[in-house]
């Protein structure tokens, strides 16, 4: 930014306000937006004060809107019946045994339809004249919101956890399959002909070539197909009316009898359980997908 | 790559494959049926071979009729359904939570993506909070949201909002910031202010993030909607599904299947048409 050095021989006219303060003051490039991480100290602490704010601030007008009477208590909770819900959940009700009973289905279902998704994203993927003969139905399967078979799964597979799986599959198998899909077939055509000329075999291709430069893709897929697995399984047991476990069983139970502070404790673990499943997948992630920064800062 | 020398020579159908790709690569994934166009033939005798194999099952008992009810008979109660004098109501009471729900989450996650976008502070600040909120799987809030709003449209335009608000913020921050560092450079040579930066830069850049994002909010809307219809409605199309899932009417079940992919389709194919207006120069 050296125009101040020539503007005054090569333009005749005088800088205007605007132009002047902007060659004293150059616009600044948000380096934030196209850095990441982003190097910054400055706001370290202050990013604190605000988050901190923002939940005291959240907690307070949770605890006065009862309080003060704009709600009825029994409807919104309180910040302190919840916590306490929490804890009779935990040492009288048991807690834990729901939670390992709904997220051995959440990974029963998970495993399963990520299985489905890749062999046919695979499939699709390789054999070209497939895909565009299913493509229509693929579609068709896609715009339908899955959720609306899960009442028709429940009529076939009864009250078990068939109906349970069944719902996780479906709804979750979709996100692995197109992004398996999509990425084997992301490789440039100039690699191809690069795998070619080297004389290599199918396999060879599939092997060196498609699948490093899909793995990432698929990661992404497979994480939605987790948290897609974790949905079907609680919508499941919030829709089924003759179950008795399971954390979406719970929802739907004490939301029945309007106990709402057993229900925010329900949806604050689950909360606290799909983050802590995020974190966990993003770092297995950043563990076997790991030239996926070379890959994209290139 | 040292061992390549074992492999062997590429055959025809490597070759195949090769054209092939090439062309799935230059053109979109939707046009690339459209230039062969056999396979499209094929895809369209498909549908008679289901609808045979599926008439057959149930001749066969194969499965049983609660299972798989007759085809005819799907057909049947999706006419009955269709022509039914409280069917439109239901319809386009589920198609206005939809609706409604879609347009205030796009524009609440539009508002907040821009927010978060343009202030580094308020990013660091909010984006664990958010993540977590997206996390969470928000089939569970349906019941509480019934609870607070009743069983009328309130509580499905409430959950859909919920729904609707994430995908749009998150791609409107992601898209903001996908602007490179030579385009950026230009801007600055071109002495651009902040506000010109952002028009005619960043916003061009991440219209088509966003738009995808709208896309998705559309579908999340959607199954926000349905499963807080399935919880608890007095109307609606989820209502009906309950309805007949509680009569064990599973012809009816699949006609309303039909139901929802033809409004997912629909909603999908209408979004489609006004992005390739609005982005135009998005390949």
């Amino acid at each position: 930014m050296n125009r101040s050095a020539w503007s005054g021989d090569a333009v005749a006219a005088p800088l205007s306000d605007e132009e002047e303060r902007l060659v004293a003051r150059p616009p600044q490039v948000d380096e934030e937006a196209l850095q990441q991480p982003p190097p910054r100290q400055k706001t370290g602490s202050a990013h604190q004060v605000v988050i901190l704010g923002t939940i005291a601030t959240i907690v307070l007008v949770w605890w006065l809107v009862p309080t003060i009477g704009l709600m009825n208590p029994v409807l919104i909770s309180t910040p302190q019946a919840t916590v306490l819900g929490f804890v009779s959940l935990v040492t009288t009700g048991d807690l834990i045994a729901h939670f390992l009973y709904t997220m051995g289905q959440v990974f029963a279902g998970f495993v399963i339809g990520v299985v489905i998704g890749m062999v046919m994203g695979t499939v699709l993927a390789l054999v070209p004249v497939l895909d565009r003969i299913f493509t229509p139905y693929i579609l068709a399967v896609r715009s339908l919101p899955i959720v609306v078979l899960a009442p028709l799964f429940i009529t076939w597979f009864g009250f078990g956890i068939q109906s349970k799986l069944a719902t996780a599959i479906t709804i979750c198998f979709l996100p692995t399959m197109i992004n398996t899909m999509v990425g084997l077939r992301s490789p440039e055509p100039d690699s191809l002909s690069l795998m070619r000329a080297l004389q290599a075999s199918r396999w060879q291709v599939y092997r060196k070539l498609r699948l490093p430069a899909a793995l990432p893709l698929i990661f992404v897929g497979v994480k939605h197909s987790l948290l897609l697995s974790f949905t079907g399984v609680l919508l499941a047991e919030i829709l089924l009316g003759g179950s008795s476990r399971g954390l979406g069983t719970l929802v739907r139970l004490y939301s029945h009898q309007i106990r709402m502070d057993l229900v925010f404790a329900v949806v604050a673990l689950l909360t606290a359980l799909s983050v802590l499943l995020v974190m966990a997948f993003d770092r297995l992630d950043q563990r076997l997908i790991f030239w996926r920064d070379d890959e994209e800062s290139r | 790559m040292t061992n390549l020398d074992t492999g062997s020579p590429p055959t025809e159908l490597d070759d195949a494959l090769m054209v092939q790709s090439t062309a799935a690569h230059q053109e979109s994934w939707l046009h690339g049926h459209l230039r062969q166009a056999w396979p499209r033939y094929v895809s369209l005798l498909l549908l008679p071979v289901i609808v045979g194999a599926w008439q057959w099952a149930y001749n066969a008992e194969v499965l049983h009729v609660v299972i798989l009810p007759e085809f005819s008979g799907v057909v049947e109660s999706f006419v009955q359904l269709v022509t039914g004098d409280s069917f439109p109501r239901h319809f386009m009471r589920t198609l206005t939570a939809i609706l409604v729900s879609w347009g205030a989450g796009t524009v609440i996650g539009l508002i907040l993506g821009l927010l978060l976008a343009n202030s580094p502070l308020l990013r660091r600040a909010y984006s664990p909070l958010l993540g977590a909120f997206e996390a969470l799987p928000k089939v569970v809030i349906a019941p509480i949201i019934i609870i607070w709003l009743g069983f009328g449209i309130s509580s499905k335009i409430a959950t859909g909002v919920i729904a609707a608000i994430f995908p749009v913020f998150v791609t409107t921050l992601v898209g903001l910031s996908l602007v490179s560092r030579n385009e950026m450079s230009l801007m600055q040579a071109l002495c651009a202010s902040r506000w010109q930066v952002f028009v005619k830069l960043r916003l061009p850049t991440a219209l088509p993030a966003i738009f995808g994002g709208m896309k998705i909010a559309m579908a999340t809307a959607t199954v926000a909607v349905v499963v807080a219809e399935f919880v608890g409605a007095d109307g609606g199309l989820g209502y009906l599904t309950v309805q007949a899932k509680s009569n064990f009417n599973v012809s009816r079940m699949f006609a309303l299947v039909f139901v929802f992919m033809f409004l997912g389709s629909s909603s999908f194919l209408l979004l489609e048409v006004i992005e390739r207006k609005l982005v135009f120069w998005k390949k």
